[in-house]
């Protein structure tokens, strides 16, 4: 398991302040955000990304990719990937976007254009303003091809592009490249960089971001009767996943399990989820019903949870629809309250602490969460950690257009 | 300002942008209409009428319901209570408002989800031509020549510069500090 | 492993022909391969690229807005979405939505400049950009819902609401390879029983002043790199059982898939393609021919043609190699389930028309291999393989089991 967050550089330190209930959500710094409705998100310190300084990457290391390789290097060496021989049954499945082309790109191309559809390229090359580079930024499997080359994985190479799903879609897809034979060893993840002019812009428009708030780090209140937006943030999540017998057979340490994969779409509406929830709740019955399990069987819920109005309401009415009546007494821990929304790699980062909190019996804390949201009666864990054993979680994504990811996870210790 | 555009233009033009986003026939959308009960509109529409309004009249709308910036000038709780249901004070404002059609008796609250089947056709007539009322006597050039261009931007007839109004959300709470506290608002 | 997956439809979208049967009808037409052999493509190919029309958002009951959401990939997935099922006669007998699976792999979608021009006019000052002006005042021309129709999987996701599908699914980017794991995932989930029908898909990117710069810079160095073509191709896949039962027909079984990545071009494409045969238990003589779909594969000396070489020894008059024709372009994230597709109707039809042949010559019918094939056996596996720009190569092969 590797990370890297608004929180920490790696595992240990995120979980240890997010134990602690802290926030990594804090203004903007990285570029002028003067005039903008919402100026906070969480970042990522520059010190904990990867150098990208190998001669392959040099320019073409997006922060994504940076990201991206620092989280699969703390997960590489955890899981010794290196000692599997046969590489064609080690693959790479990841949840990321290219880079958002810049607004200077955009204008540098508009200039080139007649308006009718047609386009002066040696005009464009004349200027020597599109860097070629561009290209390889911009396409979402370079992360998956460049991380693949890193780590010496010649199996399957997926990229996944279902926005705030990608991360546990990988996890997921990762898991029945397994189970269906296709690999022995995936590294799964997904990685997030886009707390930049473009990314911001875009969820402004949407009006979907937490825009009033009186500290940046109470911005983001799953759950919580005033939230009024998510908060954006960045940061990778990678796992490496083994066949069970495979990672015996070689000494793997096993640090949990994924115990069953569900997803749908909701095929409802562009952004609104659907008020009943369908479509997560299918997700969710998948996933325990993939697992063997049945619903009263599941401990705790790592919720999607992203701080907007109707999304948690419509996360709670899935909740009530899988477990009926339990699903106010069930443990539902929210990270982004801490973490912010880490988009493509939020599905990655939140499957690895539910397992690191199984491990150490902690369920992590909902933060802001001061006025308990009627149309939301959950069991939310605010206020501190709880100190509790669970064996058995279920970890939600739901992305944005209605896809629909979640990954049953257990301790492993079984 | 009713002069250059006559309430009568921002109905037909609103009527029309309504039309054609939410696939109703024009006909079919009175003043008294709900946008969201009548006309089936979901978030993103309000997203989308809004910003159709603010390209054809140059204004900006308010980007924040007048509840939530009640709560920002008054204090958390004071437009809405810990069970989602709009204060007494709250609901007089809403009153003022929106009127009393599909308002609950007095004395009785209503859920902020409820809130938003509240917008009537009438109501986001009367927002725009609110917004359209603070034009300014004088361009910033001088001059008091306003024309309408295309029939619903005003510009200046002497410099070409298009006219700037005051924002939604600046009305709003323009709005609020006069009359939040005769409301109830901001007391101890 | 996937052997009892059966292909009950296929549909496409391409330059040459705005379905399935109007693009086989124009390739059965050329007698001759429809470009030259080598060189570069002619500066206006360039300039534009090879577009499609699609039909009308409205034909679909789709409105105007959630077309301009949708953007033309979104559209072309309903459009060619359609095609399949009512081909496949599951139109007739459709499963609850929730037992459909959808997997597709799509392109980037590229912000349309038109979009942010006025917003950027707004925010200048002396002629610059301005980036405070931007965000105090000149972002809000911009369309509020834009940043939706920037993300492609939206377009999916509406595409899934249109077709009547919301069981598990799985967008994938942006090259060809992607195309053909759309199609593994989609086999695997109805094999392992998950779905009970999967749809599988390929987009391309709309041609635009960025994608065709990309095309451009991606030259491997010489000046023209490919042409882009727009297109979308996509399959119906059932359990044989299922298909039998409701007396559907069959076009082709996937029996076999492989994958590799990291090696040098020909080391990974004869990688994947041993592992698919190994998959399958099979050996390079049971291959009758091998489909390139998503790369130029033409006279000059590239991967595929050392690969193959490699792998199948002897001449490629027994075993003709096969590509997507140059007067398509290049259709990258769609590439991969079009060649299967075009493979699975040659399989079907017991037909190679020359167009589709790789050798890089005009050959007039009576000099194709075809010619012996017809006569010597009937056409029995095809080898889909395509091959991504970051070294990913996936390989399919289908079966016709008659």
């Amino acid at each position: 398991m590797g990370m890297v967050t608004p929180l920490g550089r790696d595992v240990e330190e995120t979980f240890t302040r997010a134990a602690a209930g802290e926030s990594g959500v804090r203004a903007i710094t990285s570029f002028d955000t003067s005039g903008l409705p919402c100026r906070i998100a969480g970042q990522v310190d520059d010190a904990w990304l990867e150098d990208g300084a190998t001669d392959r990457m040099h320019g073409l290391a997006s922060r994504g990719l940076r990201l991206m390789l620092s989280a699969g290097r703390q997960a590489a060496t955890a899981a010794r990937l290196h000692e599997v021989a046969s590489r064609q049954r080690v693959g790479v499945a990841l949840g990321s976007h290219g880079d958002y082309p810049s607004l200077d790109q955009i204008l540098l191309l508009h200039r080139h254009t007649d308006g009718k559809g047609r386009w002066n390229l040696p005009g464009l090359a004349r200027t020597a303003g599109y860097d070629s580079r561009q290209l390889f930024r911009r396409k979402p499997d370079v992360t998956a091809g460049l991380l693949a080359a890193t780590f010496g994985c010649h199996g399957p190479n997926l990229s996944l592009v279902s926005a705030c799903a990608a991360g546990a879609q990988a996890i997921g897809e990762a898991y029945r490249l397994i189970l269906d034979g296709g690999a022995d060893v995936m590294v799964g993840g997904g990685c997030e960089a886009t707390v930049n002019f473009m990314g911001l812009l875009g969820f402004t428009l949407l009006h979907a971001l937490a825009e009033e708030a009186p500290a940046p780090e109470t911005a983001s209140r799953p759950f919580d009767r005033r939230r009024n937006g998510f908060v954006l943030s960045e940061g990778a999540g990678a796992v490496v996943l083994e066949a069970e017998d495979h990672a015996l057979a070689r000494g793997a340490t096993v640090l949990g399990e994924v115990l069953g994969y569900g997803d749908s779409a909701d095929a409802y509406r562009i952004t609104d989820a659907h008020p009943l929830g369908t479509g997560a709740a299918l997700a969710m019955q998948s996933a325990i019903r993939e697992a063997g399990l049945s619903p009263d069987e599941v401990d705790v819920i790592n919720a999607h949870a992203t701080s907007t109005v109707q999304g948690d309401i419509a996360e709670a009415r899935a909740i009530a629809e899988v477990f009926g009546d339990r699903s106010r007494t069930i443990p539902v821990t929210a990270n982004k309250s801490m973490l912010g929304h880490t988009i493509a790699a939020a599905g990655a980062i939140e499957c690895i602490l539910t397992l690191v909190g199984m491990h150490n019996a902690l369920i992590l804390p909902t933060i802001n969460y001061r006025t308990p949201d009627p149309r939301c009666p959950l069991d939310v864990v605010g206020g501190a950690a709880r100190v509790k054993e669970h064996r058995v979680a279920l970890s939600n994504s739901f992305g944005f257009g209605g896809q629909n990811a979640c990954l049953c996870l257990g301790r492993g210790d079984d | 300002m009713h002069e250059l555009i006559p309430p009568e233009a921002v109905l037909g033009a609103l009527k029309k942008a309504l039309a054609s986003t939410l696939g109703v026939n024009e006909s079919a959308i009175q003043p008294s209409s709900s946008i969201v009960r009548d006309l089936g509109a979901e978030s993103l529409d309000f997203l989308d009428i809004n910003y159709q309004m603010e390209q054809l009249f140059g204004i900006r709308m308010a980007r924040h319901f007048f509840l939530e910036h009640a709560e920002e000038m008054f204090g958390e709780g004071s437009a809405i209570d810990d069970d989602g249901h709009l204060t007494v004070p709250a609901m007089a404002l809403l009153r003022e408002r929106y009127g009393g059609a599909g308002l609950p008796p007095t004395g009785e609250s209503l859920d902020l989800d409820e809130v938003p089947a509240l917008i009537t056709v009438q109501a986001v007539v009367d927002t725009i031509l609110a917004i359209l009322e603070t034009l300014p006597e004088h361009c910033t050039c001088g001059s008091a020549a306003w024309r309408v261009e295309d029939g619903t931007r005003i510009v200046c007839g002497s410099c070409g510069e298009v006219a700037l109004f005051t924002s939604g959300d600046e009305l709003t709470k323009q709005w609020l500090a006069s009359a939040g506290p005769g409301a109830g608002l901001g007391q101890p | 492993m996937t052997r009892g997956v059966a292909i009950t439809g296929a549909g496409a979208v391409t330059s040459l022909g705005r379905s399935l049967e109007e693009t086989w009808r124009s390739l059965a037409a050329c007698d001759t391969i429809a470009a030259p052999p080598g060189g570069s493509s002619s500066s206006s190919e360039l300039a534009r690229g090879h577009r499609v029309t699609v039909r009308s958002a409205a034909e679909f009951g789709i409105t105007a807005r959630e077309a301009w959401l949708m953007g033309k990939h979104g559209l072309l997935l309903v459009q060619v979405g359609k095609e399949v099922l009512r081909g496949s006669s599951l139109d007739r007998a459709m499963p609850p939505a929730a037992e459909i699976a959808f997997y597709a792999a799509l392109g980037i979608v590229d912000p349309a400049p038109e979009d942010l021009s006025r917003a950027v006019l707004d925010s200048l000052r002396d002629g610059r950009f301005d980036v405070e002006l931007f965000f105090s005042k000149g972002y809000r021309a911009i369309h509020p819902l834009w940043p939706l129709s920037a993300l492609n999987n939206v377009g999916f996701s509406l595409a899934c609401q249109h077709l009547g599908i919301s069981g598990e699914n799985g967008v994938f980017s942006p090259g060809a390879d992607a195309s053909l794991l759309a199609v593994v995932e989609a086999a695997w989930a109805v094999a392992a029983g998950r779905a009970k029908v999967a749809l599988a898909a390929g987009v391309s990117e709309t041609c635009s002043a960025s994608s065709l710069a990309r095309a451009w810079l991606c030259g491997d160095g010489s000046e023209t790199g490919w042409v882009p073509g727009e297109g979308c191709a996509a399959v119906a896949l059932e359990r044989v059982a299922d298909a039998e039962a409701r007396g559907a027909t069959i076009l082709a079984n996937v029996v076999a898939w492989g994958f590799a990545c990291g090696e040098d071009g020909p080391a990974a494409i004869r990688t994947a393609i041993t592992a698919a045969l190994r998959d399958a238990e099979l050996g390079p003589r049971d291959i009758d021919a091998t489909f390139f779909a998503g790369t130029e594969v033409g006279q000059q000396e590239n991967a595929e043609m050392v690969a193959v070489a490699d792998l199948f020894p002897g001449s490629d008059r027994a075993r003709p190699l096969l590509a997507i024709p140059r007067s398509i372009g290049n259709m990258l994230a769609a590439a991969g389930v079009a060649g299967l597709v075009l493979a699975a109707q040659a399989l079907h039809l017991q037909h190679l028309p020359a167009a589709l042949l790789a050798s890089g010559r005009a050959v007039s019918p009576q000099q194709a291999p075809m010619g012996l094939l017809g006569h010597e056996r009937p056409l029995r596996r095809i080898a889909v393989v395509s091959r991504g720009h970051g070294g990913q190569v996936a390989a399919v092969v289908i079966e016709d089991t008659r």
